[in-house]
């Protein structure tokens, strides 16, 4: 039995009737890992001696059982702009590429408490600025579908971590659609959690308004096994809050499911549009209520987002100047230091960003755009707290496109920002929203987008089951 | 739309050095950015009163507690130090 090939439910099971050992589990991904790798290059780091001992250390515990949960002895990839203390943690940017973590984010360190075995750290867009893995300034991360084909982005390498069974499962962060779109490309389960949900403490700061961290899995139950480890209030992150209930009343006789309106897909592959309408066909059949939403600020959600992010970006990103931490350009005078430091240390989509957040926060532009921007959010907002009035999920694709060719976009920079077309809307609201695979179209995955009600993750988790007993298995 | 003047303009603002010849690229770029989110004209926000609805951060009470003990690995980071200080360069220019 290839041991890496398990879900997570299934490997758990596994290690508590002892049929193997977390040490066997960690070997077997850790074999994958030097099998693909000059395939994939989905790691830009690999802890192979902290892994051994920590599956160790699990395996201790599972041995006297009592404190493990389900995610001791289990091995995961880490997104490399998530903080493992003692790890490199680099954003796959130049200006960290020296950097050690010296502390570990809130959801590593419950991991860690469960005594998890993290594998490494999974490559990505610079400061998860893209939507392909390919402004990654180490290395090109190729999808385990289709080695040509980017396996998207920014949590690329995360998604492809596990798609090629180096990892039983990953974190990744979305702040646009940068865990959803990763694993429609790859054919995963991907969660961008409710703002609030997840703490961001440890993870490197892209827009903070909307970053999350969620999990890339093989299948809906382990996202939810995952979720419900890293979720909860954290002290220092303030925008946190404490676990709700979480609890729905699921019945798919009583579902009402939300589509959104022709005119909003109209930039999407019609075979996409056609195979997520052939699923809520099925959940039709099964008694769900069908309606269309009027939902026109949707229209609006991708050049919102393209201003906030790159605003709040531009001034999360002023903190790498040279002094504290990071790369330092040889210079004459402090000045200077900043400037070159920060010349030499970005690369070109983070320099694109952090010029255009400057331009839409300075004088004279703020109002314009920044300002306007928010108050488009402020509509999206709202129309989504009416839109969960009629119905309980809100299905879509998850991309507008299915995994494209590496190179193929990246020189036209609007050309990619389309890919968050579907994914920018539930982000801006801070709303939970859930990837699940339905099948592959021409040999590729393709990806269904279920959105939900603020804190409402249990719901799309549900939801996603029956799709997945809805599509051909894994 | 975007000129190459107010670029580097920018570019001075956020502190970050471009070389000449990136300039033309990211100078189309822009354009094409700037164009496409200049769509938001077209929305009627009037009536969307500042930023409502968003939780508010919790407050804590004002009170110490513990921190990350870390300040050795902190400045084991820092590029230049000297005792247990971060060193930089001056920021006043020697005569001025």
């Amino acid at each position: 039995m290839d041991l890496s090939q398990l879900t997570l439910q299934e490997a758990a099971q596994g290690l508590r009737e002892k049929k193997f050992r977390s040490l066997d589990l960690t070997q077997s991904c850790l074999k994958k890992i030097k099998e693909m790798e000059p395939d994939l290059l989905a790691f830009l780091k690999v802890g192979e001696k902290e892994a051994l001992a920590q599956a160790e250390a699990a395996d201790q515990l599972l041995e006297k059982g009592g404190e493990a949960s389900l995610l001791t002895g289990i091995p995961l990839a880490v997104k490399d702009n998530i903080l493992v203390q003692g790890m490199s943690c680099t954003a796959a940017s130049q200006i960290l590429k020296n950097y050690l973590a010296p502390y570990d984010a809130t959801v590593i360190r419950r991991l860690k408490e469960s005594k998890a075995v993290i594998l490494g750290k999974t490559n990505l867009d610079e400061f998860a600025m893209g939507s392909s893995t390919e402004n990654s300034s180490f290395q090109i991360t190729h999808n385990p579908c289709d080695l040509e084909r980017v396996p998207g982005g920014s949590s690329g390498g995360s998604a492809a971590a596990v798609k090629g069974g180096e990892a039983i499962y990953s974190l990744g962060s979305d702040t646009g659609g940068s865990v959803r779109q990763p694993a429609a490309f790859c054919g995963l389960v991907g969660l961008k959690p409710t703002y609030g949900a997840v703490s961001r403490f440890g993870l490197i700061a892209f827009a903070s308004s909307l970053d999350q961290i969620g999990p890339l899995t093989k299948t809906v139950a382990d996202s939810r096994l995952v979720f419900q480890e890293l979720r909860g209030k954290d002290g220092r992150d303030a925008t946190t809050q404490p676990e709700g209930e979480n609890v729905s009343r699921f019945s798919l006789q009583k579902l009402r499911i939300g589509l959104l309106k022709d005119d909003l897909l109209k930039e999407v592959d019609p075979a996409i549009v056609r195979r997520i309408k052939e699923m809520v066909g099925e959940l039709e059949k099964a008694g769900a209520k069908v309606e269309v939403l009027d939902f026109s600020s949707l229209l609006f959600a991708l050049p919102t987002y393209y201003i906030i992010t790159p605003a709040e970006a531009s001034a999360n990103l002023a903190r790498y100047d040279g002094i504290k931490y990071g790369k330092s350009a040889a210079a004459s005078d402090l000045e200077e230091v900043y400037r070159l430091t920060r010349g030499e240390g970005f690369g070109p989509e983070v320099k694109r960003r952090i010029i255009l957040g400057t331009f839409v926060l300075s004088a004279g532009y703020a109002e314009a755009y920044y300002q306007k921007a928010w108050k488009v959010r402020e509509l999206i907002a709202d129309d989504f707290r009416k839109a969960f009035q009629k119905v309980e999920v809100i299905i879509s694709p998850t991309t507008p496109s299915l995994p494209f060719k590496i190179g193929e976009k990246v020189q036209d920079p609007v050309q990619m920002y389309a890919s968050d077309l579907l994914t920018a809307p539930a982000s801006l609201a801070g709303l939970p929203a859930l990837n699940v695979p339905v099948g592959e179209i021409d040999h590729l995955p393709v990806g269904l987008q279920i959105m939900g009600p603020a804190f409402q993750e249990e719901l799309l988790f549900q939801v996603g089951e029956e799709i997945e007993k809805l599509t051909p298995s894994r | 739309m975007i000129k190459e003047k107010e670029v580097k303009h920018l570019a001075q603002l956020a502190r970050l050095e471009l070389a000449e010849k990136d300039l033309p690229k990211l100078e189309k770029d822009l354009a094409s950015i700037l164009e496409y989110v200049g769509q938001l004209k077209k929305v009627d926000a009037s009536k969307v009163e500042g930023r409502g609805k968003w939780p508010e951060a919790n407050q804590r009470p004002d009170e110490a507690r513990p921190g990350l003990s870390v300040a050795d690995e902190l400045l084991s980071l820092a590029p230049s130090i000297q005792d247990r200080y971060i060193k930089v360069k001056s920021v006043f220019k020697h005569g001025s």
